[in-house]
């Protein structure tokens, strides 16, 4: 049985109605208690558990045109046939409404999202030298240096492009610090070809200094990975 | 008060029912206005409606089917972290992490872009196509309370507010020269905006801030030059993991 918005009816007989009561008291408790602290659970009175967002079809009128001074959040198929979450509201005129998404593939959507990362130092050792990074993103930890102010970044995950694929076409930014009052400048190695040093695997990066000479005194180097999301 | 969802019984007498159906509706009402709109509210346009969203920690990942998904929080690391997990019981991905966005793996910690002639913060402004008069959106800075400007407008010390966690980092430094060289005594010389290099990492980058430098780019060069000779925006940005 379910819920029944249209009881008692006046002419209805008490013994008629208690079964109708009955029930809507125990669907209602059971239909809030799906998202929310159920009526009868004292522990989350009236708070959410989750919020379960079914998708909508996200046209102009499924979610409906907002009110101005309020937002609507709601979940609709993506462009990669994903369920997203997306945001309706009023547009700087406060007169159209617009849609914007807000996640993809899980993460909030800005256009371009961090892949790898990692902050690390110089270590110590004869080369190939093994280096314990002080904090990582999708860096396989260790990091790899085959020779003085050269490291290799392995990442956990592949680089993925927009369409989930291997790529090598990312972005990068590259820092370094070696106290020495010069220049240190990161760049991936450079080298005859381009898969030799980025590749959807790793990335290997040079600290150089003003001369074009490897730093061997590196103190700390961090290295952000993005690409287009 | 106490919600009873198995009332009235066959054999109740309405004496008895009344008290417990009402009871029950003053509780529907009661839990019901924690997160939404009275349902007698006056503006039956929000009837409904939520306020707000109250997400007590769960201890487990909630279940999804297909074209669905769950926006929920639980605890990271001792923070309540909103999630959200994807259709089909999918992937769960952190939103926010500790009042900040998660970016899959990273979070934003700080931003600024700054003038490098005396450090203040870029304001952008945007213009209002039905407001002649234009607006202007103030887009300075995230967790930063200001930039100091020393050395001859060769050093720039990035002031965090609030502190940060830690001093492990990841920072990215971006700006747009207006000039590929510029005169330094007799020769050219191109500059580079870099974290500051003749002091220890640990004054350089610390939780409070981010000491900057613009550095001379020169086989054997030491030395420092004015920023604001060749590019007049520097664009900082601190991530941690999240």
């Amino acid at each position: 049985m379910s819920f029944d918005a249209n009881i008692p009816q006046p002419p209805d007989h008490l013994d008629n109605s208690q079964g109708d009561l009955l029930t809507n008291f125990g669907e209602l408790n059971t239909q809030f208690g799906v998202n929310h602290g159920a009526f009868n659970d004292g522990t989350l009175p009236g708070k959410h558990k989750f919020v379960t967002l079914v998708e909508r079809a996200n046209t102009a009128n499924d979610p409906p045109n907002p009110e101005s001074n309020e937002v609507i959040l709601f979940s609709a198929e993506s462009s990669l046939f994903t369920t997203e979450l997306y945001v309706k509201q009023k547009d700087v005129s406060n007169t159209n409404s617009q849609t914007y998404q807000l996640t993809k593939t899980g993460i909030p959507f800005i256009g371009m999202k961090p892949q790898a990362a990692a902050n690390f130092g110089r270590g110590a050792g004869a080369f190939p030298r093994t280096i314990v990074p002080d904090s990582t993103f999708n860096v396989v930890n260790p990091i790899d240096s085959s020779v003085a102010g050269r490291f290799t970044l392995t990442y956990t995950n592949a680089i993925v492009n927009a369409s989930g694929a291997a790529t090598n076409e990312y972005y990068w930014s590259i820092q370094g610090f070696d106290d020495s009052n010069n220049p240190v400048i990161g760049t991936p190695r450079v080298t005859a070809t381009y898969s030799d040093a980025i590749s959807s695997a790793r990335i290997v990066v040079d600290f150089r200094n003003g001369a074009g000479t490897l730093i061997t005194t590196l103190t700390r180097a961090n290295v952000i990975i993005w690409s287009v999301q | 008060m106490v919600y009873k969802p198995a009332i009235p019984q066959i054999n109740d007498r309405i004496t008895k029912s009344q008290k417990d159906i009402l009871q029950n509706f003053q509780r529907i009402k009661q839990y019901w206005n924690i997160d939404h709109f009275d349902m007698t509210r006056s503006e039956v346009a929000n009837r409904g409606m939520h306020k707000k969203l109250t997400l007590p920690e769960q201890s487990s990942d909630p279940t999804t089917a297909a074209n669905e998904v769950a926006v929920y929080s639980k605890d990271s690391s001792g923070n309540t972290d909103i999630y959200w997990r994807s259709e089909s019981d999918g992937a769960v991905n952190k939103l926010f992490s500790k009042d900040k966005v998660a970016l899959g793996g990273l979070k934003l910690e700080a931003y600024c872009a700054f003038n490098t002639t005396n450090g203040d913060f870029m304001q952008v402004s945007v213009v209002d196509i039905d407001n002649p008069e234009g607006r202007k959106i103030d887009v300075k800075s995230i967790n930063l309370s200001s930039v100091t400007v020393s050395g001859a407008r060769t050093t720039f010390t990035i002031n965090f507010s609030p502190v940060l966690s830690s001093a492990d980092y990841f920072y990215t430094i971006d700006y747009r020269q207006t000039k590929v060289d510029v005169q330094f005594g007799l020769i050219k010389t191109r500059l580079q905006i870099q974290s500051k290099n003749n002091v220890a990492y640990a004054s350089t980058c610390t939780t409070s801030k981010l000491v900057l430098e613009s550095r001379i780019l020169a086989t054997n060069g030491s030395g420092l030059l004015a920023a604001d000779l060749f590019c007049p925006v520097i664009y900082v940005e601190i991530w941690t993991v999240s």
